[in-house]
């Protein structure tokens, strides 16, 4: 997949990717055997309409050629795992995949978890960091100051 | 080696009786070589006198030999009696040991278990004194340590009446930097942009 085709914002998850492919697949046997079979998918509209866009045709290898591209493209995605406190809106989660994309990596996918121990804000796991940018992390790191002043009451 | 009374007025009996009958005999020889008053050629001729003299030496080596036998025989019989008595009497002095062992071991143990049993009302006497002081003490500390407590207690809720609230909310605004916590998106996106150079550099190794 060539670098300067943007992924659609709904394009976000693991999750996403299997359901691309299973649909991919199902296209390719459909045209396989001349159809035009509506496949059901959880896929997104856009997601949809960005796969549609790029296929240059309505051929078996086509779409073959596009299976082979987005497996090359994303086998090396980067996966961030967000937790957060309650689950981000539609809205909330593309401005997210948004920035992650433009700012720290184009292909970057996302894995959101819930943790309502962190209250607010989010904490992000990488295969090598942990970020933490939650509430219940901010309050925790001046934990000590207050244990202090509490301990200098007395 | 001790011996007691009796054993040795028996040696020395013994040796008593061994004198007396060496004097006797000293006596008797003393006797025979006394020479006689009158010249004993005027009395007797000298074959007489040599023949007498035969005699009274045959008579005194027979005198001699049946007093010795009878010395020997008398002197092993008082021997072997005094060694009869001799056993007896220490038979009877190790019965009169044993006794006075086994008396004198009642008499100490006696002694000893009276002072065994002062000596245990004594420790139990120090041991209850040392309970007492112990309990007094630990009440007293307890009490002590209760006072503390309760003081501090007390500055603590005074404080607390009057600075918890102040400090909770400075706690909370140093802690979370005035951030709106009603508005999820525009906190996390506040904190990537924080953490945004590390992030990117993290994600790009990836690859």
């Amino acid at each position: 997949m060539s670098n300067n085709i943007m992924m659609p914002i709904t394009f976000v998850s693991p999750q996403d990717l299997e359901d691309i492919r299973v649909y991919l697949r199902g296209l390719m046997a459909s045209r396989r055997a001349h159809r035009a079979d509506s496949l059901a998918s959880n896929i997104p509209a856009e997601t949809l309409a960005w796969l549609h866009a790029q296929l240059p045709d309505d051929s078996v290898q086509a779409v073959e050629k596009l299976i082979q591209q987005i497996e090359l493209e994303f086998k090396d995605s980067p996966i961030v795992e967000i937790l957060v406190a309650a689950p981000l809106s539609d809205l909330a989660l593309a401005k997210l995949v948004e920035w992650l994309r433009r700012e720290a990596h184009p292909a970057v996918m996302i894995r959101q978890q819930i943790d309502r121990r962190l209250m607010g804000g989010a904490k992000l796991r990488t295969s090598r960091s942990i970020y933490d940018l939650s509430i219940s992390g901010a309050l925790g790191r001046s934990r000590e100051q207050l244990t202090e002043v509490i301990h200098g009451w007395s | 080696m001790e011996f007691s009374t009796s054993t040795i007025l028996i040696v020395i009996g013994i040796v008593l009786i061994i004198g007396l009958q060496l004097g006797l005999i000293i006596k008797v020889m003393q006797l025979l070589k006394r020479k006689p008053k009158r010249p004993v050629e005027e009395v007797l001729s000298q074959e007489d006198r040599e023949k007498l003299k035969r005699v009274a030496a045959d008579h005194f080596e027979a005198a001699m030999v049946r007093e010795l036998k009878h010395f020997e025989q008398d002197l092993a019989k008082t021997s072997q009696s005094l060694l009869t008595d001799l056993h007896a009497q220490v038979e009877t002095s190790d019965k009169a040991i044993s006794l006075a062992a086994s008396e004198l071991t009642v008499h100490l143990r006696g002694e000893y278990e009276v002072l065994l049993n002062n000596a245990l009302s004594q420790i139990k006497a120090q041991l209850a004194i040392g309970e007492t002081n112990l309990q007094n003490f630990t009440v007293t500390q307890a009490q002590a340590l209760a006072d503390l407590v309760e003081s501090r207690k007390q500055i603590v809720i005074n404080r607390v009446d009057t600075q918890l609230a102040d400090i909770l909310a400075n706690y909370l605004n140093s802690s979370l930097e005035q951030l709106d916590l009603s508005d999820q998106e525009h906190l996390i996106m506040a904190k990537l942009e924080e953490i945004k150079p590390m992030l990117k550099a993290d994600l790009a190794r990836v690859k």
